[in-house]
């Protein structure tokens, strides 16, 4: 243990007067010592180096109470405080048996211990720094230190050694798994810099061919070791070994065996450079559980068999049959070298980057959900990218496009990618990202036809935790939800044309709404809430049918796109636990972000009417009988709401209108007007760019009638089938009665009803 | 943080406590400050009304008068709210909730003081009464009194609070957090097994607050003499009451003089050193934790051979010398003077933080110092 006050005489061997101090601070510091209104310093002596750096040594009062002190810190303590001019001073305990504590500095040589106070940089002190705020610091630093509180609870723990300084690895967590990676290629030397630069040591890109230098590595992993202060990094082996004895590490013991094993098994090893990374548990307290793991690796200049011979255990030979010279074990343990002649280098070792310390440094629970995303264009890409770096999936992408110098504006691939499709590439540029073993794969081909990639596609939705639908088509959407029967529930995320909404269908974590049945409710929502007016208006270009709702025009700032992706992002992980289905739109206004809606849809019912499907929500059966009730002892109707799927043969009735005030009504029949019809449908279709529109017609029976078609229904049946041919629809009718409400469907070139009774 | 303040009145005692929950106590009151040019002492009605009026209030929940000596009790009946009579009832007049007195106060005979005569009327009042006071005895005691006035006893029991017992009304685990134990005044056991009532006793109680885990005692002793001592000490230790003078604080009594320590002063073999009965020993150097802290509220202590070395007056060098060396020195505590902090010079109020750690004095000149000792927050997006 060093003696302070032998090394402040030897460093400081001109004592002088508080007058003659020179250093601002120190100035400043004695001034406060002899101020009446602070009685927390006494200054006892002030002195001078050769160099002129000036120590003032104060006895400083720290304000610990009677509860016993974890470390030996006492309420007197006297401390050196080196100043030069207005350069942060630094500040030494003056006792020699002040606690080996953490938070102290690394010091090369041997000194009195070091007080580290700040951890921002010296230039951000110095900006606030005053005489007082520099003293009540230490008084801090002493009183938390006093008390085992000056590490907070939430800080994390230090690593023992402190950074080196010549090499830093960058290592895979899988290297610690094996128990003795093979022989490492260490690559990413710095040529220009003619040194040892960032380095990457990885167990698994063997193939590269980066420049590099052929190294064997072995690793220690050491007992945990309880959190203490840094210490500075050994030189040479001899240093190294007298590090290791002190905290009983066990490194020279694994070295010897692993170099011996290397002798018989693999000798080629013996022959090249040795990294040693060393592996260190730390616990807050012994006991306590391990709360971080320090890294550092060892390189030195030496072959492994230098290393060994050094040490004792090996013996250089020629093998005359081989024709080369060999590493072999010494029988009698021959004599150990001067350790101090071989140099070692020590390292940092950063981890790479994965999906575990994503989520760490996003502060989110790592997820390894199983996801399948179709469509993976600047939106879907958006998600995914966001989701992954916060440490989120398991990630096959599909999707045919490939990627074009215009979709650079808004997709986050880089340019190395154009005239590549986007869903492998999304899948390098993620597996480079994030370095979990088959973090995301992709498969190129069109979700609608796959072609020679079916199986695969096939298994990779039927393996699916979770269906992501980012292809902005409804086609796919629907035949993701009804042809292919994907056990996954669904979720589909898509812009409104003009680009400033994000739209977010979810069928729920047990699938209680089918997707479709989302996408309906979705347009009935538009039409009834005026909070979304101009949801789906036209973004000034020509229109059609289908997918375009759910592209954005050609013009959409990225900013506004990754806005909306973090928002639909944000609602995958909030929904992706819900149970019941959910949609929701985000809008994009110069004032912020504004949720436009959240609301659950109901589940739908279906009914087959011979070769067409009736999907309905019970509440429009319910609302129908509401409307029979209330018209009493006379007939009602109107006009059905929907959406035909032709191809599918599927009619959606999503919603009705009441009786046109033209209307003829009386308890023996009903005969429908016009008045306000057409404007009313019109603005359905405008609210939904024509996704709903006119299916049938609804009508009622009276009081104690049945909904058993009379002889006047069948013949508007027979009139409306004619009208119907131009949708290539059948007719719909749906009576309400008092068995219920019927559902009848004929079709063209038909001259009969089918019919069944709904709920 | 509870607190408590030691306000620097010469030969005067006057504490005020801030519970953990804003409610405040003082414990005496005793306004010594003239006019007169240096004088040092504080202008307590003044620094009380400012304390007061920063909490919004006009009012201290409890004001314990731990007797009669003007020392203690002075101008105290200018500065408080008596119900007495109303010509003690202006506005600018402190109230009292709840005041706290030891049955001397209320029985005793022959007081000359007037301020005393006042005060004693005033707890007489209140426990006539019946309310917004307790008194510190055995109940007997006040029996014969309490019957002249034509009261029964048991009418006012609950008043009453024995010493050995904790006053009703707090809690350690509650979340004030604070339980006060009496300790004085208390019965003596005679040898014929008859009980002696100490009328002469002044009140002596410990407090015990409890902050995040940490039971921190203070020792609030009145002018307790050694003989008292030496009577408290047996009977809690006969009781294995040990922890109740169990002490971090310890507020000297009788401003530092050699009566609370010992018969003598100094003797031909300690003449520098007031030497301890066995049970003051006991109490002050077993019974004191590590980094304890004195508080003397006394004038500074005289240098050996100076003019007011000789005052008879205390402090006394020789019982200081005791606490130094024998108390406080093995300890790494503090004796603090009340007029000698933090510098003769300029002697301010003692300000004693408890928190989870124990009892810390704030440190003059050191306060708001959370953003100093706090760390910069650091920018994120590195």
């Amino acid at each position: 243990m060093i003696d302070p006050q032998k090394w402040l005489t030897d460093s400081f061997p001109e004592e002088i007067g508080a007058g003659d101090l020179q250093s601002a601070c120190a100035q400043n510091i004695v001034r406060l010592a002899g101020s009446d209104e602070y009685g927390a310093i006494k200054l006892l002596e002030a002195r001078r180096s050769g160099d002129d750096l000036e120590v003032i040594i104060l006895e400083v009062e720290v304000s610990l109470g009677q509860r016993p002190t974890e470390n030996d810190v006492r309420a007197k303590e006297k401390v050196a405080v080196i100043c030069r001019g207005y350069l942060l001073p630094t500040v030494r305990t003056m006792r020699a048996d002040f606690p080996d504590v953490p938070h102290l500095n690394i010091t090369d040589l041997p000194t009195p211990r070091s007080l580290c106070l700040y951890d921002e940089p010296e230039a951000e002190v110095m900006q606030s720094w005053t005489a007082l705020s520099f003293v009540e610091r230490i008084r801090w630093w002493l009183q938390k230190t006093a008390y085992g509180e000056l590490h907070g609870e939430a800080q994390p723990l230090d690593p023992i050694l402190y950074r080196g300084t010549t090499l830093t690895l960058i290592v895979d967590e899988k290297i610690l798994e094996a128990e003795q990676p093979d022989a490492i290629t260490l690559k990413g030397i710095d040529p220009e810099k003619g040194g040892l630069g960032v380095l990457h040591l990885s167990a698994k890109r063997d193939g590269d061919t980066a420049v590099g230098i052929n190294v064997s590595a072995l690793v220690v992993v050491t007992q945990p070791q309880e959190h203490g202060r840094l210490r500075y990094a050994p030189a040479n082996l001899a240093e190294l070994k007298s590090f290791d004895a002190e905290f009983d590490l066990g490194i020279f013991r694994t070295i010897e065996e692993v170099l011996i094993r290397w002798s018989s098994e693999k000798p080629d090893h013996l022959h090249k450079g040795l990294v040693l990374l060393l592996v260190i548990p730390i616990e807050r307290e012994k006991g306590k559980g391990i709360e971080s793991v320090s890294m550092r690796a060892f390189w030195t200049p030496n072959t492994a068999g230098e290393v060994g011979e050094a040490l004792g255990i090996l013996d250089l030979y020629e093998d005359r049959d081989r024709g080369e010279k060999r590493w072999s074990i010494l029988l009698q343990r021959g004599d150990v070298a001067n350790l101090e002649l071989f140099d070692v280098y020590m390292g940092d070792v950063r981890r790479e980057f994965s999906s575990a310390m994503a989520a760490e440094a996003s502060g989110v629970n790592r997820r390894e959900t199983k996801v399948t995303q179709i469509g993976v264009g600047s939106l879907g890409a958006q998600i995914s990218l966001a989701l992954a770096q916060q440490g989120y999936g398991r990630w096959t992408f599909v999707d045919n496009d490939r990627l074009f110098p215009h979709n650079l504006a808004r997709h986050p691939l880089p340019y190395f990618f154009v005239g590549k499709h986007k869903a492998p590439s999304l899948a390098i540029y993620l597996n480079n990202l994030v370095h979990d073993t088959e973090f995301s794969k992709a498969i190129a081909c069109n979700a609608l036809a796959p072609g020679a990639s079916q199986t695969e596609l096939s298994d990779a939705l039927q393996n699916a935790e979770f269906v992501l639908d980012t292809s902005a088509s409804i086609p796919v959407a629907r035949h993701l939800s009804i042809d292919v029967g994907v056990k996954a529930p669904i979720m589909s995320v898509f812009f409104n044309p003009t680009g400033t909404d994000v739209v977010i269908l979810w069928e729920g974590a047990d699938k209680t709404v089918r997707l479709d049945d989302c996408e309906m409710m979705y347009y009935t929502s538009l039409v009834s809430s005026s909070n979304l007016s101009g949801h789906l208006s036209s973004p000034g270009f020509p229109n059609v049918h289908g997918a375009a709702c759910r592209e954005p025009s050609a013009q959409m700032p990225q900013t506004r796109v990754i806005r909306l992706a973090g928002m639909a992002a944000d609602s995958l992980l909030r929904l992706e636990d819900r149970k019941g289905p959910s949609i929701c739109i985000w809008r994009d206004q110069e004032d912020g972000l504004v949720r436009n809606l959240e609301t659950t849809p109901p589940p739908f019912k279906s009914t087959k009417v011979r070769d067409w499907e009736v999907r309905y929500s019970q509440s429009v059966i319910d609302q129908l009988q509401k409307e029979r009730i209330d018209a009493g002892k006379i007939e009602t109707g109107g006009v059905l709401i929907g959406a035909w799927d032709r191809q599918r043969k599927i009619v959606y009735v999503t919603g009705f209108t009441g009786p046109p005030p033209d209307s003829k009504r009386d308890a023996f029949g009903f005969i429908r007007g016009i008045r306000g019809l057409r404007a009313a449908m019109e603005k359905v279709s405008t609210a939904t760019l024509d996704n709903l529109g006119y299916v049938g017609e609804w009508h009622s029976h009276p009081e104690r009638h049945a909904a058993n078609l009379s002889g006047d229904d069948r013949a508007f049946l027979r009139e409306m089938k004619e009208r119907t041919l131009l949708e290539d629809a059948p007719a719909l009718m749906l009576v309400a009665g008092e068995d219920g409400v019927r559902c009848a469907v004929m079709h063209p070139g038909k001259d009969k009803e089918e019919s069944e009774l709904l709920g | 943080m509870p607190t408590l303040t030691f306000f620097n009145l010469g030969n005067a005692d006057a504490c005020l406590m801030d519970l953990a929950d804003g409610r405040k106590m003082l414990v005496d009151y005793a306004a010594t400050r003239t006019d007169e040019d240096g004088d040092k002492r504080c202008d307590l009605p003044n620094l009380l009304r400012d304390d007061l009026d920063d909490a919004d209030r006009n009012y201290f929940d409890v004001v314990a008068f731990t007797h009669l000596d003007k020392d203690h009790i002075q101008g105290a009946t200018e500065f408080f709210w008596l119900q007495y009579a109303q010509k003690y009832q202006s506005d600018d007049r402190v109230k009292i909730n709840e005041m706290w007195v030891p049955a001397a106060l209320i029985t005793e005979e022959g007081l000359e003081y007037d301020e005393a005569k006042i005060l004693q009327k005033e707890a007489q009042h209140r426990l006539i009464n019946g309310k917004g006071i307790r008194v510190f005895s055995r109940p007997e005691r006040l029996k014969d009194w309490l019957n002249s006035q034509g009261i029964k006893l048991e009418d006012r029991a609950n008043l009453i609070t024995n010493a050995g017992r904790l006053v009703p009304g707090f809690s350690k685990t509650d979340p004030v957090g604070v339980e006060f134990f009496i300790h004085s005044p208390h019965a003596k056991r005679l040898d014929d097994n008859s009980l002696e009532d100490r009328n002469g006793d002044c009140l002596v109680f410990q407090v015990r607050f409890h902050v995040g885990g940490y039971d921190t005692d203070v020792l609030m002793t009145g002018d307790a003499k050694h003989e008292t001592w030496t009577d408290v000490v047996d009977i809690t230790r006969y009781h294995k009451n040990d922890d109740r003078l169990r002490w971090d604080v310890y507020k000297l009594p009788h401003h530092c003089s050699y009566t609370a320590i010992g018969p003598d002063k100094s003797t031909p073999e300690s003449p520098d050193k007031t030497l301890p009965t066995d049970q003051v020993k006991w109490l002050c150097e077993t019974q004191g934790e590590k980094r304890c802290i004195i508080v003397s509220p006394s004038k500074p202590i005289p240098d050996k051979g100076a003019a007011e070395d000789k005052d008879i007056q205390p402090p006394h060098r020789e019982a200081a010398n005791y606490y130094k060396d024998d108390v406080v020195g093995p300890k790494e505590g503090q004796f603090l003077v009340t007029m000698s902090e933090p510098s003769e010079l300029k002697p301010k109020p003692i300000v004693i933080e408890i928190g989870p750690n124990g009892a810390i004095k704030k440190l003059v000149g050191a306060g708001g110092f959370g953003v100093i000792t706090g760390s910069t927050s650091p920018r994120a997006g590195r």
